[in-house]
């Protein structure tokens, strides 16, 4: 973060159009990839792009694989603001999952609406206490986050599969709890596609954030212990405490997005239903240039990658691969922007 | 406006650069895979095979996915049902059955095939194999092979369409009564850690098997290579796995390939039916790989010879099993789960 100030200044004018240039970049050398391996790019992005937003079921198809990135992406930057590197959303995120699952299953006989927020709070607090611990063993032991966070994934990782494969497993040759009760589903909000109000709750939390960063005086804190902790510090504010904060609520959102996953996707945990949601979140994150807005769109991009891949294959039998390296070259090129500026402004002096 | 140059050139590079292709019409197949994916060697591979020699010889397009995860299952599923095109759509993996139960309702129009799980709705054919028979003719060639009188065996999950398999081998090791036993089965958990496999294979050699028969998917190719370092013979499953190494002696035959065939040939010839078929060794669908009768699959077995030979009686105990189980004179057990 510590960039010159008239590159800060040079690089805000293009604030949107970096990133804009880098996705093209990207799909450019895709279409090449693509050339090279004897596809056509046009029947392939084509069938991408009808995939991803030709009709309702494909924009449902989008907005659903967003939704969880969505809620990755926010628990990362939050940490991150507060200068912390959490790379164990993705534990905090199955935590939370598997909290709500368990409460979604378990509890009855209560009316829908308050069945489903103790869940997804039940969720969000699970996500919290997986993100607690990492802060208190940083706080107070030193240990570094990024090996601690990474621990506590694999571990919530394992943990949860035991769960699902002995404890909770529901009859029958899958490895999935029972199905949640009705009350405790989330309503469908583009029916029959997947995407439940689970991604309304994201785009609530990406408001809420932003507006908890960047106009509350504890947002302020958090962003001034990312930005220079030795200042911060010496204007008073309580680092540890600050942020032990930011992990507490980053498992939060990172478990109500586990949360939302269940009770509005699957209906149950499902062992091995994360494809890696806590990472995607990661890169997202950083593509989003840490930012909730950012990330609102950044999620969308992926998961119109995602979603278009899987029309993309069906119909051209081009690789679901294909657009794991667009994505992975999205994420290259938007951390480059240097590379883009220099593309831009055909420089090769910098 | 120089930054626009580049935009431009790029879009004008990306239609330049386009090889015409043509959509084909008509209705098509679709193939979803499960999520083990092609190169399997096994269940998914076979299941290709049968559905690109039913594209071929009908002349019709084929498309197909691999699934990563089961989360990914319903999206495919709707993805291939909303789009139309397809005649028929078939889902490979009992863990296919929850989404393909809600997609078959919303979709009622559109015939559909799963293979391994049943998946009550009329729109459809659920394809099950009775593995336990071809575990029964495997069960007798282990009883006659093994020396130390011991036989071990892995299977991959402890459930009900692998202990099948098992049921039908200790059976088909009791009737051909050569004072062999198998030992207590061992379940790795999981289908894709030969490491976990492998362990769990050595460990049964440590207690004397000298002929471990893995039902494993990937896991069982660790289970395999155990016998290969430790000398011992070994079986496998699915498709004739023996060509991995001289000492694998036999494979059950699942022939998925078979079914899917049949069933695609069904629904283009009109006479596609929802409901459960449930086919074995009378019909081809279970077999074992040292029968003449079984036709290889793809390149590693084209011209692969066992290296291990069976005795002739032996062959002739297998072949005479075959002829009563098809006739109906022996009736393999099966597990509770499966009417047993």
């Amino acid at each position: 973060m510590a960039m010159g100030v008239p590159f800060k200044k040079s690089l805000s004018r293009f604030f949107v159009f970096p990133e804009i240039i880098a996705i093209l970049l990207a799909f450019l050398i895709g279409a090449l990839i693509l050339v090279f391996s004897g596809y056509s790019p046009l029947v392939a992005f084509s069938a991408l792009f009808r995939g991803a937003f030709g009709s309702r079921n494909a924009w449902g198809q989008t907005l659903t694989q967003a939704t969880p990135i969505l809620f990755t992406a926010l628990a990362f930057l939050l940490t991150f603001r507060a200068g912390i590197f959490n790379i164990g959303v993705e534990g905090q995120f199955l935590m939370g999952a598997m909290a709500s699952a368990l409460a979604g299953v378990y509890f009855s006989g209560l009316p829908a609406p308050l069945h489903i927020a103790l869940s997804l709070l039940l969720g969000g607090a699970m996500g919290a206490l997986w993100g607690l611990i990492p802060a208190l063993l940083k706080v107070y032991l030193g240990a570094h986050e990024v090996i601690t966070t990474m621990m506590m994934s694999y571990i919530a990782s394992y943990f949860t599969s035991y769960l699902v494969n002995y404890p909770f497993k529901a009859p029958g040759w899958v490895a999935q709890t029972e199905n949640v009760a009705k009350t405790a589903l989330l309503p469908k909000i583009l029916p029959p596609t997947q995407l439940s109000l689970s991604f309304i709750i994201a785009l609530f939390l990406s408001l809420l954030l932003s507006f908890f960063l960047f106009h509350t005086y504890f947002g302020f804190q958090i962003r001034a212990v990312g930005l220079n902790p030795g200042i911060a510090e010496n204007r008073g504010i309580a680092i540890k405490n600050r942020q032990i904060l930011a992990f507490i609520l980053s498992g939060f959102i990172a478990g109500i997005g586990g949360g939302g996953e269940i009770l509005g996707v699957h209906g149950r945990f499902v062992d091995g239903f994360s494809p890696g949601y806590g990472w995607d979140g990661i890169a997202v994150s950083l593509v989003g240039k840490l930012h909730p807005g950012g990330c609102i769109l950044a999620s969308i991009l992926f998961g119109m990658l995602r979603a278009g891949g899987m029309t993309m294959t069906r119909v051209t039998k081009v690789p679901l691969d294909l657009s794991l390296i667009i994505q992975a070259l999205v994420i290259i090129l938007v951390s480059a922007p240097y590379f883009i500026k220099a593309i831009i402004l055909r420089r090769k002096d910098f | 406006m120089k930054k626009w140059h580049f935009l431009v050139l790029a879009v004008v590079i990306l239609f330049l650069l386009l090889p015409s292709v043509s959509w084909g019409e008509g209705k098509k197949i679709g193939l979803i895979l499960g999520t083990g994916g092609l190169g399997d060697k096994s269940f998914n591979d076979i299941s290709y095979v049968g559905a690109l020699e039913a594209s071929e010889e009908l002349g019709i397009g084929l498309d197909y996915v691999e699934p990563k995860a089961i989360a990914e299952y319903e999206g495919y599923q709707r993805d291939f049902a909303s789009s139309g095109g397809y005649e028929i759509i078939v889902c490979i993996g009992f863990d296919q059955a929850d989404a393909l139960d809600r997609i078959a309702q919303e979709f009622p129009q559109q015939k559909f095939a799963l293979v391994d799980m049943t998946v009550d709705q009329p729109n459809v054919a659920s394809l099950l194999f009775k593995a336990n028979e071809g575990g029964f003719l495997l069960g007798i060639q282990a009883a006659y092979m093994t020396e130390s009188k011991k036989i071990g065996v892995v299977g991959g999950m402890d459930i009900p369409l692998i202990r099948d398999f098992f049921v039908g081998f200790e059976e088909g090791v009791r009737w051909a009564d050569t004072g062999a036993e198998v030992l207590p089965k061992v379940y790795v958990g999981t289908w894709a850690d030969p490491t976990k496999g492998k362990e769990l294979a050595l460990s049964l050699i440590d207690q004397g098997c000298d002929l471990i028969w893995a039902v494993a998917g990937k896991s069982g190719l660790g289970a395999l290579e155990a016998a290969k370092e430790r000398g011992v013979y070994a079986m496998g499953v699915d498709a004739c796995q023996c060509y991995l190494g001289d000492h694998i002696i036999a494979s059950e035959t699942k022939r998925v390939d078979i079914a899917v065939y049949e069933t695609i040939k069904a629904a283009f010839d009109g006479t596609f039916q929802g409901g459960i078929m449930e086919r074995g060794v009378a019909e081809g669908w279970i077999g074992i790989c040292r029968l003449p009768e079984e036709q290889p699959l793809w390149e590693e077995t084209f011209d692969f010879k066992h290296q291990v030979e069976i005795p002739l009686e032996v062959m002739q105990k297998i072949e005479e099993a075959k002829e009563k189980i098809s006739k109906g004179e022996i009736e393999v057990p099966r597990p509770p789960e499966f009417g047993g």
